[in-house]
């Protein structure tokens, strides 16, 4: 079977489970709605090794801090998103907004030696 | 300049002239004033009288490709940033804070496009300079020549008006372009990396006013040289008519001087003709590959900006667009330059013969 179709499968299967779950047992579908993340990751792991892998190759080749602070930006907003979704799932919605929050600081942090530089030009032109 | 009128054998042979390159005879008087001008020309007038499309296509640089991808280095970066912008937007679509990738994406682009601007207004002000040099050694042999040729008004106003006004405008280019843009390039980068929409349009607004004024100035400009022009010519050919008369009254020999002094005339308006064809020459293979970086840089921003579109950065979009803009601006000064010392130059030829 192609991992397009058992991936597909996998996900059917987790969503039908934690539909079960869901109704007895909360904790349940939410530990499994956890490992169905970690499975999916693993299982698409292989598959995205290669695209990481040119990708770090390429910012290197690039040598640019650009580069660098958005792919840093965006895989925090890709985890951000997923945990902030969890959190919602859980019925933890203080925390839901605890996770933006912080991901909103990060990817500030991870900007600001942009930031820094554009302010550093603009500070250059003021003398 | 009076040396000029004095010296005798000036009517040298139209061919000779219009070649350019052609040695003149060596008793022309001031032949080693206008000499280089006219070898330095990178095509001549006889090139231009055979074939002119040819002619024109040879002041184009002589490979494009290295031009294209001379200007692609500066711009290599920058689109494999959007490229990666684009990917990353992928990936985030319908998910993620939108707003935070795009506030990172235009620090981003700002830094990565800073250098390239910043090298295209160095090169803009280092020909402005070169020009500037150019035409102050230029003008004052060209105004000794239509001061020879009988137009002592003309000269005057080529050496007075017409270079001051050129020097002026490329000095304050030279002189104000870098700030300037680094000025706006931190003013556009705020207003888009803001969220207040509304400040970047008002940039573009501004490039476009400025853009506008050159234009209008350039208008002016035109309009007053050729007023000038006119007044000139009407002054100078009053003084000729006035000389003519007075030298055919000489008893005998003033029919013969008369003569003499319409051949040696006619020689100046064929010199005159040259040497502001190779001056205008000498210039165009400068402007054209310099006009055609501009417009490679506002084309690869273009292309930037509808890649960012393509990511839906709106904020990128509007970064992008500004420094377009910028870039429209300094090619209306370089216009700007050039038209003046076209059309100081064609009138002074054109117009009174030549």
């Amino acid at each position: 079977m192609s991992l397009p179709v058992s991936l597909f499968a996998a996900l059917l299967l987790l969503t039908v489970l934690q539909l079960v779950l869901q109704k007895y047992s909360p904790l349940f579908a939410f530990l499994l709605s956890l490992a169905g993340a970690v499975l999916l990751a693993f299982r698409i792991g292989d598959l995205l090794q290669p695209v990481l892998a040119g990708l770090a190759l390429f910012v290197r080749r690039t040598d640019g801090q650009a580069f660098r602070c958005l792919v840093r930006c965006a895989g925090i907003l890709l985890i951000t998103d997923y945990t902030r979704t969890l959190c919602h799932e859980a019925g933890a919605d203080s925390l839901g907004w605890c996770a933006d929050f912080v991901g909103r600081c990060l990817v500030l942090a991870a900007a600001f030696p942009l930031l820094e530089e554009i302010g550093g030009k603009i500070w250059g032109i003021a003398g | 300049m009076n040396g000029f009128m004095g010296l005798p054998g000036t009517a040298a042979p139209a061919s000779l002239l219009l070649s350019g390159s052609a040695a003149l005879p060596g008793d022309l008087p001031g032949a080693a004033l206008w000499q280089p001008y006219l070898d330095g020309a990178p095509r001549t007038a006889l090139d231009f009288a055979k074939d002119p499309w040819a002619a024109l296509w040879g002041l184009l640089p002589s490979s494009p490709l290295q031009l294209l991808r001379g200007v692609l280095q500066h711009y290599a970066g920058l689109l494999l940033f959007l490229c990666l912008l684009t990917l990353a937007a992928f990936l985030l679509e319908g998910h993620g804070d939108r707003e935070l990738l795009n506030f990172t994406a235009v620090c981003g682009c700002g830094v990565l496009a800073w250098d390239p601007m910043m090298t295209l207004a160095g090169t803009v002000c280092e020909k402005m300079e070169e020009w500037k040099r150019f035409l102050v050694n230029f003008l004052p042999v060209y105004g000794g020549v239509l001061a020879a040729g009988g137009e002592s008004c003309g000269g005057a106003a080529a050496g007075g008006f017409l270079l001051s006004g050129l020097c002026v405008l490329a000095q304050c280019t030279a002189a104000g372009i870098v700030p300037l843009l680094q000025s706006y390039l931190a003013v556009s980068m705020t207003c888009c990396i803001s969220s207040q929409k509304g400040l970047a349009p008002l940039c573009r607004t501004l490039g476009g006013t400025l853009r506008g004024a050159l234009l209008l100035i350039g208008k002016i400009l035109t309009i007053l040289l050729g007023v000038q022009r006119i007044m000139t010519l009407q002054l100078d050919r009053t003084t000729l008519q006035l000389g003519q008369m007075l030298a055919g009254s000489v008893p005998i020999i003033g029919q013969t001087l008369s003569q003499a002094a319409d051949t040696v005339l006619a020689g100046f308006q064929l010199l005159k003709s040259s040497l502001g064809i190779a001056a205008l020459l000498i210039l165009g293979a400068e402007f054209v590959p310099l006009y055609m970086e501009l417009m490679l840089h506002l084309l690869f921003l273009t292309g930037c900006s509808l890649l960012c579109g393509l990511s839906a950065s709106e904020k990128c979009r509007e970064l992008f667009l500004c420094l377009a803009q910028a870039v429209r601006c300094m090619a209306a000064v370089v216009a700007l330059f050039f038209e003046l010392v076209a059309a100081g130059v064609v009138l002074m030829m054109a117009v009174g013969g030549g």
